[in-house]
């Protein structure tokens, strides 16, 4: 048996807000090591949150549930089967089955729901041909990372942004401009079919942070370039004053974004610990004041690790430096299943 | 102040465009009047849903059709800021081409890229006089076009209904019908504040507007076949 590539260790970002005048969010979300440690799963949902959607708080926590159950077993699959070339077309194939599983068992807790508690109450004298999931509508966008191997699923809106060493970020599954607040969602007919999926190596030399969020926060942003920017800038704090203060940071930005898009917004994220963990002292031009004396490293000493962001989990480095075989595509050529069939 | 990295951020604003007939049979039994005035009474109505929302910016627009269709208010305006000028009447009624100058602006750019669905509000009490199915086709021709929400109010007897109707693109939905000017008054409201809070609901079950289900395209608009029950004197 060939065992998983190594994988780079992962510290996870997680922050969740409620949008403003909102009584409950419908919001839901994980972060959190897989398969015994060999990888992190990252998935978001966004209950559409209307009257037509007044249950899709549940739908939104089901939708991550569902996800996380599916996408866990998929992670220990790969941990045991590893996930080199010989191994990935199945890797792929399992992940290309994800969208159907994941609707079949919302359904499945969507309908038993119904059936004890219909959303449109009880009328026995004009049964409805079926429980009726739109009350629970949601989006769900998640991902999982299993050494270097990234593998993301999406449907309706919420975002991916892979930030690259270079800083540069890159959007896959990006529709373009978005119109209004359509979306597609659980509550669809055969809505797997839209469950679109992407995988791409991650570059070892290249460490990549991974961020999901839902599109409260996106929709904050007048524009695509300015949300692909507070990606790039996020990635930039995390390199020149640590994740923990990141994390620190997280729940503020993200009310303010909320306080324009209205809408509740989360956002989960993974960064490689060997590179970002770290306190790293920041590239500042000569003019600019001298760090606070807490944030410098003394000479010649390893860099200071900063406490432990609360929240989220960190996943220890366990293995040699990465060995993987570099698939056949280019780390920078994006596999995307758009429009086809899961 | 928040430092938060990133581009600039702001609410979505929401592209409110009256369109409205002045043709000449608007100067019978005072509909014009009624019609200014109730446009005038509505904008503290409008304002207000806007206030329920601070995620959603609102901005207005009219358009009037007559003889030629042309920008009564071309600029879009904040509902705050908003003062209605009085519109008056001019021979045909040239419904596609107001609706063919409505189409002129909702596409990216002049839209923004990220809006709430824009409302296209019709009021009209007779037929239209020129290609009309034209205008509705570069309406639909447009990406906010074909998800805008869309109220007509039908004024009169001699309103053509069916125009209306086709303009809703909805088999669901029905224009409001307003006989006396209490009746238009309640209709203008109507359309005006349900239209924005429609437009300002989210939506799931799919982009395609063709095949999306109905009822959750539009779950907050469904219209008043009547707008009123106690003034049903048939004055147009």
């Amino acid at each position: 048996m060939i065992p998983v590539a190594p994988t780079p260790a992962w510290t996870l970002l997680h922050g969740a807000v409620k949008g403003r005048n909102k009584k409950y969010t419908q919001d839901s979300s994980v972060a959190r090591p897989v398969a015994d440690g060999h990888g992190v799963l990252l998935v978001v949902a966004d209950g559409h949150g209307s009257k037509a959607h007044h249950r899709s708080h549940l739908g939104s926590r089901w939708a991550v549930e569902e996800f996380t159950a599916c996408a866990e077993a998929l992670a220990e699959d790969v941990a045991r089967r590893g996930a080199g070339e010989a191994h990935l077309p199945a890797v792929l194939a399992a992940a290309r089955t994800l969208p159907q599983q994941i609707a079949h068992r919302w359904l499945s807790r969507m309908a038993l729901h119904e059936v004890n508690s219909p959303a449109g109450g009880a009328s026995p004298e004009t049964p409805a041909a079926g429980p009726d999931p739109v009350p629970y509508g949601s989006t769900l966008v998640g991902a999982v990372l299993m050494g270097p191997l990234l593998l993301c699923w999406k449907l309706g809106d919420g975002d991916i942004v892979l930030v690259e060493e270079s800083g540069a970020a890159f959007v896959p599954l990006y529709d373009g401009p978005e119109f209004g607040d359509e979306a597609d969602s659980l509550c669809q007919p055969e809505a797997w079919r839209q469950m679109r999926f992407f995988w791409r190596r991650l570059p070892a030399e290249y460490p990549t942070a991974v961020l999901i969020s839902t599109d409260g926060l996106s929709k904050s942003f007048t524009d695509h370039a300015g949300f692909v920017g507070f990606a790039e800038g996020l990635r930039d704090r995390a390199r020149d004053q640590g994740l923990a203060v990141v994390q620190g940071q997280l729940e503020s930005w993200l009310s303010h974004a909320a306080s324009f898009s209205g809408d509740d917004s989360t956002l989960v994220g993974a960064f490689p610990s060997s590179r970002y963990t770290a306190r790293e002292q920041p590239s500042a031009p000569a003019q600019e004041p001298p760090p606070a004396p807490e944030q410098l490293p003394a000479p010649e000493q390893p860099p200071e690790q900063p406490p432990e962001p609360p929240p989220v989990e960190d996943e220890r480095p366990r293995q040699e430096p990465d060995q993987g075989t570099p698939h056949a595509h280019s780390a920078h050529a994006p596999q995307d299943t758009k429009g086809s069939p899961a | 102040m928040s430092d938060i990295p990133g581009g600039p951020m702001a609410s979505r604003p929401v592209h409110f465009i009256w369109l409205l007939d002045c043709s000449d049979s608007m100067s019978f039994n005072g509909k014009i009047g009624e019609l200014n005035f109730a446009i005038r009474e509505t904008i503290p109505e409008m304002r207000k849903v806007a206030d329920e929302n601070p995620a959603a910016s609102l901005l207005i627009r009219a358009i009037t059709f007559a003889q030629v269709a042309t920008w009564h208010v071309e600029e879009p305006t904040p509902v705050n800021e908003f003062s209605w000028k009085d519109v008056h009447t001019s021979g045909w009624t040239n419904l596609g081409e107001a609706l063919k100058l409505a189409a002129s602006v909702l596409s990216t750019p002049p839209m923004p890229e990220r809006a709430l669905r824009p409302v296209l509000a019709l009021v009209s009490d007779g037929q239209p006089t020129d290609d009309w199915r034209a205008g509705l086709r570069a309406i639909d021709a447009t990406p906010w076009g074909k998800r805008a929400v869309r109220v007509a109010v039908g004024i009169g007897r001699d309103a053509e209904k069916s125009v209306l109707k086709e303009f809703l693109a909805n088999p669901e939905l029905e224009p409001i019908e307003a006989k006396n000017a209490q009746q238009l008054t309640r209709a203008i409201r109507w359309a005006s504040t349900m239209a924005v809070r429609a437009s300002s609901t989210p939506m799931g079950g799919g982009n395609d507007a063709q095949t999306t289900p109905i009822k959750q395209l539009q779950p907050a608009a469904q219209p008043p076949t009547s707008v009123a029950d106690d003034d049903d004197d048939e004055v147009w």
